[in-house]
């Protein structure tokens, strides 16, 4: 209209912002499509990635390539760009429903209760369904199992730091999340103790995070929920921003915090829950990809929600590719990767911004 | 019109208000005096839904009950709290613009409306070189004008300001006031105000509520309620009240031969 009403412009998602992201994700993924045992050429990639398109071919894919990108690559790939995507949204969503700039996943526990579910259900659940869903054992249970740990554990975090006495600090909430993914860790460990001589390795590379999809069915199986999530994060941002002020002055503006509060953590955490059964624990990404978001593109939800899932996404996306082409062909779980590169990063964050703490 | 019925409040086993029952008409501005834990707070947070409360509250003739808050409510109530969250990293503009929320569709973005009525705002609380400024980085006097830009852009009928001059310096305190005043008398706003100095009360509200204790005590015009006698019953101040030219003066009285003690050596009146 006119310079005032640009001045006077609110901030907004701008078409840049999200071209940027989605120009990183797919740069992430079309590198992560091109390395691994067998190189191919980024145009290959492309080619493969678009083949049954109409347009005239630069290069005709192999058959070889073909395959190698469809069934070995690509769903390790999309399975990344989901957890990722999920776990960063997890985490800024937490971090403006509790108002709280350290919650995360890890930190309030839920990916511990994920976790132990997932181990109840892989150790008992094999013996009870086992019979009856073949030789896949306690796996086929482990989402479910995964849903109802991560809720047992955040409704545990949550009650815990409310019945502490005297004021609600951020901090209060951030140690009833320590104290919990604890006890969960432990009574996991407990179980995994109990159970050594059952064949864990498998259990054990999950809880150090992977990515490596078997085929389609992983990336299947954790879309609808990941899908649904980030709908109901998304639809809730602005909500994020009006919770940002506090119970009192949201309520002041027609917001009601408790449900609110309940539909954006039940949402996070179906996405958590599904992120983890899939790819095990993979930590700092729920820290990370929002707060350099904020530091980059400010403090408000409209941003750092939509921007969280593209940048969380591509993240995760080039994690992945150097764990498993850093030591090739040796595998580093995903896990120590996103811990070695993200906590150092993390507390330059920290002391950069000292505002979020 | 605001109007209150019978309106108690319990915290625990505690009675903090008992039965208040008042009546502020369209367009008219009412002030909450009384001691500190008179109960001043707690009667805006009520009214306002923050708290649960028995009894009535009806804002322009629909009924609030306790507990029933959300978008209809901040459309007829807006809040301006004593001690506001500012987040420092947010603009001011997307501050102001959450004052729109109740407007909004579940989903959707804010619209053109949305927009214009925050900038007029800004525009008319001289806020419009601020609007990309990060909240954390105003002065006093800028925030108290941006958090009554939000509640005004609430375009709600009745405007609950809890305390909104108390940290702010006598200019700073009169200019709020009087924008307040201004946009009162061109929207027929209704005004419930907690306030502390009885001076600034006088001046600006057509009705003084005392409260004391959960109740109200004395109700009625500012000349009439500001006697010495009351302030001194409720407030336990020792007070003379003069006639000024905007309404009743109240000034503190030291007790008798005070004045005239010693209060050690004195500089001479040095202007520079």
């Amino acid at each position: 209209m006119d310079a005032r009403a640009g001045k006077l412009a609110p901030t907004r998602l701008t078409f840049w912002q999200v071209a940027a992201g989605c120009a990183f994700l797919a740069a992430s993924a079309v590198a992560s499509l091109m390395v691994g045992p067998f190189p191919l050429a980024p145009g290959t990639v492309i080619d493969v990635l678009f083949g049954w398109l109409p347009w005239p071919h630069l290069h005709a894919a192999s058959q070889l390539s073909t395959a190698i990108v469809w069934q070995i690559r690509a769903p390790r790939v999309a399975l990344a760009i989901l957890v990722g995507a999920m776990l960063a949204a997890a985490g800024a969503s937490y971090q403006g429903v509790f108002s709280n700039a350290l919650a995360d996943p890890y930190l309030l526990g839920i990916a511990a209760g994920a976790g132990l579910g997932a181990t109840v259900a892989f150790v008992y659940g094999g013996s009870i369904l086992g019979a009856a869903a073949g030789s896949g054992g306690g796996f086929g249970l482990m989402p479910l199992a995964a849903f109802a740990g991560a809720v047992v554990a955040v409704m545990a975090t949550f009650a815990l730091s409310r019945s502490r006495r005297g004021p609600r600090t951020p901090a209060a909430l951030v140690l009833s999340g320590v104290a919990v993914a604890a006890f969960l860790t432990a009574v996991q460990s407990f179980l995994q103790e109990q159970h050594a001589s059952f064949g864990m390795t498998a259990l054990y590379s999950w809880l150090l995070g992977s990515v490596a999809a078997q085929g389609w069915g992983p990336v299947l199986s954790v879309l609808p929920y990941a899908g649904a999530s980030a709908i109901v994060l998304l639809a809730c941002r602005r909500l994020l921003d009006a919770m940002s002020l506090g119970d009192d002055e949201a309520t002041a503006l027609g917001v009601h915090p408790r449900r609110a509060r309940l539909i954006v953590i039940a949402a996070a955490t179906l996405g958590t829950a599904a992120a983890v059964s899939a790819s095990g624990l993979i930590g700092f990404v729920g820290i990370i990809v929002p707060h350099s978001i904020r530091l980059l593109a400010g403090p408000s939800y409209r941003r750092i929600v939509p921007l969280s899932l593209l940048y969380g996404a591509g993240f995760l996306v080039l994690a992945d590719l150097l764990a498993r082409s850093a030591l090739s062909p040796q595998e580093v779980p995903i896990g120590v990767v996103t811990a070695i590169t993200g906590a150092p990063f993390f507390l330059v964050v920290m002391r950069q911004s000292g505002k979020f703490a | 019109m605001l109007e209150i019925e019978e309106l108690c409040v319990s915290a625990g086993a505690a009675r903090l208000i008992w039965s208040i029952s008042m009546t502020v008409p369209t367009g008219s501005w009412a002030a909450l005096v009384g001691p500190n834990g008179a109960g001043k707070t707690t009667l805006c947070r009520g009214v306002t839904g923050l708290i649960d409360y028995q009894g009535k509250v009806r804002v322009a003739g629909r009924d609030f009950p306790s507990g029933r808050n959300g978008r209809a409510r901040a459309k007829a109530i807006a809040y301006v709290p004593q001690k506001p969250v500012l987040p420092p990293a947010m603009a001011v503009t997307d501050y102001v613009l959450l004052g729109r929320f109740s407007h909004h569709s579940y989903l959707g973005a804010e619209t053109a409306q949305d927009r214009r009525v925050a900038r007029d705002l800004m525009e008319r609380l001289e806020l419009d070189h601020l609007c990309q400024r990060p909240l954390g980085q105003l002065s006093g006097g800028e925030a108290q004008r941006v958090v009554l830009a939000r509640a005004l852009a609430q375009e709600a009928p009745l405007l609950v300001m809890d305390e909104p001059t108390a940290s702010l310096d006598l200019g700073h305190a009169q200019s709020v006031l009087e924008l307040v005043d201004e946009l009162r008398r061109e929207r027929s706003l209704t005004v419930l105000w907690a306030v502390h100095d009885l001076t600034l009360a006088a001046q600006y509200a057509a009705t003084l509520s005392l409260l004391s204790a959960g109740h109200v005590v004395v109700e009625g015009p500012p000349h009439l309620v500001l006697s010495p006698t009351n302030i001194d019953r409720f407030f336990g101040a020792r007070t003379e009240v003069f006639h000024g030219t905007s309404g009743p003066v109240v000034a503190p009285v030291r007790p008798f031969g005070a004045n005239r003690a010693h209060r050690g050596p004195a500089q001479e009146l040095r202007t520079r």
